[in-house]
């Protein structure tokens, strides 16, 4: 068990020991005099990314809408999303058509999130590559990640910020966790109205722009133009990369990387009993659960039998 | 050196965890960082603050030119000087990148992906999408830790743009 520190504190402890060494070489450095080294606050700037936003003025209100509709405000969220990255260069070969279904509730944060791993994707662990089924959960401080092909649960204990539990599911982009943040900063304006699929929507998009001005990440996010329901959204990265040829790197060309995803199923339930399930990975009495917690070394785990 | 360290510790540990998505390299690369910077403190000949800034972080593209060459971050100045970066656990690694916005990086890579060769590919989901170490991402490819760490490097260096890795090749043509 590894003694909790907060980030600054370990800023603080590696900065204490750079000072010790730093004090014992000025010590042996007899020689020379002591030299102070000033720093301004002009420092090298640090891999911020700059985001365009456009004032909306009252076209605010779109934005300040769809970030309500994925609010689960004392409802349970469920949606199913379907994503598909598009081949955008000649010989691109890009994995089948993804889909998720996830549910999520708040006070206290819950949330439950289904994949199913296709046959031409690689996803593995310490213990070798699976397929199929795999769900992840979270609540009290626990996440938990289970493999159907396995039949094993991995449980996590001890965060203290559900935003530290991640999900790393395969679907590149989803409105509860990547677009709700970007529509609560502010980060995405209204473009007007739209049809998707039949349907009129807002077209709410966002640009981000890296610190050098060469590549790009863009956001479009799809809602009910009635009701502000999610309803697709969009992706897409542009960015140089090396082109070589018999002599080497021969410079750099753009490339674009794109991912879509839709929202095929969107409702709220009660957040109460009788739907508390749909929070929770199911699981058997010969399910094998593997437990650690969040501040033991990443190496640590014990199996168990699983309670059914 | 002091000073040094206040101004800078958290702005170059962002700026190496960025340009890694590796938050155990980068913290590896910080560390040896500063402490080249205590080394070789009588070098710097500069008298502002921007030439004290501009010489740590021609010492940090340096170690990441290093690294994205050799697929492993030096220790040379920390062995010499005896010195050693705390452990950490699971959860500070989370503040960390929470602080570096790493996890909107890993989703961009997840994208970015389809651009790479299918051996590349493979090589940097396993490693900064799936967050596997490198040991058990040759075991699954069938290949050396080296040639893994080589081939996440490579599979990193071609997406440096996409990434905001662009101090890689910045390093590289130095």
């Amino acid at each position: 068990m590894t003694d909790r520190r907060s980030y600054e504190e370990y800023l603080d402890e590696f900065g204490e020991r750079l000072t010790a060494v730093a004090a014992r070489r000025r010590r042996r450095l007899v020689t020379r005099p002591a030299v102070l080294i000033a720093i301004g606050a002009s420092a090298v700037a640090a891999a911020t990314i700059g985001v365009a936003v456009v004032p909306g003025g009252g076209q605010l209100d779109p934005v300040a809408r769809a970030s309500e509709a994925l609010a689960p405000s004392g409802t349970i969220i469920h949606m199913k999303l379907t994503s598909t990255m598009v081949a955008t260069e000649r010989n691109m070969k890009v994995p089948d058509p993804q889909t998720v279904e996830l549910w999520s509730a708040a006070d206290p944060a819950r949330w439950r999130y289904v994949q199913v791993i296709a046959d031409d994707v690689k996803v593995g662990d310490d213990e070798g590559f699976f397929q199929g089924r795999e769900e992840f959960a979270f609540a009290n401080g626990v996440q938990e990640d289970y493999i159907a092909q396995r039949d094993q649960l991995k449980v996590t204990t001890g965060f203290r910020d559900p935003n530290a539990s991640r999900v790393p599911g395969l679907m590149p982009i989803d409105p509860e966790r990547d677009i709700r943040p970007l529509l609560q900063r502010g980060e995405l304006r209204d473009e007007g109205e739209a049809t998707v699929d039949g349907r009129r929507v807002h077209r709410l998009v966002g640009e981000t722009t890296s610190e050098n001005g060469r590549s790009t990440r863009r956001v479009v996010y799809d809602v009910d133009a009635e009701t502000f329901e999610p309803v697709a959204g969009e992706l897409e990265l542009t960015f140089p990369v090396p082109r070589r040829d018999g002599a080497g790197l021969a410079g750099v060309r753009d490339v674009v990387a794109k991912t879509l995803f839709h929202v095929d199923v969107y409702e709220r339930l009660p957040d109460d009993a009788e739907h508390a399930d749909v929070l929770r990975i199911k699981t058997t009495a010969k399910t094998r659960v593997t437990t650690r917690s969040v501040d033991d070394p990443p190496t640590t785990s014990r199996t168990t039998t699983a309670a059914p | 050196m002091d000073a040094l360290y206040a101004r800078h510790r958290d702005s170059l540990l962002r700026w190496f965890v960025r340009r890694t998505a590796d938050t155990q390299v980068a913290l590896d690369l910080w560390a040896e960082t500063f402490a080249q910077s205590v080394a070789g403190w009588r070098r710097f000949r500069g008298a502002t603050d921007d030439e004290a800034a501009a010489w740590l972080y021609t010492i940090a593209r340096r170690q990441l030119a290093r690294y994205h060459r050799r697929g492993s971050a030096e220790r040379r100045a920390m062995r010499k000087l005896g010195l050693e970066r705390p452990d950490l656990d699971d959860a500070l690694i989370a503040e960390i990148e929470r602080h570096a916005d790493l996890d909107v990086l890993r989703r961009d890579v997840a994208v970015a992906l389809a651009t790479l060769s299918a051996s590349v590919r493979e090589a940097v989901e396993l490693r900064v999408v799936q967050e596997l170490d490198y040991p058990s991402v040759a075991e699954l490819l069938g290949i050396s830790e080296q040639a893994a760490r080589t081939r996440v490097s490579r599979g990193l260096l071609t997406l440096a743009e996409a990434i905001d890795l662009s101090a890689v090749k910045e390093a590289l043509a130095r």
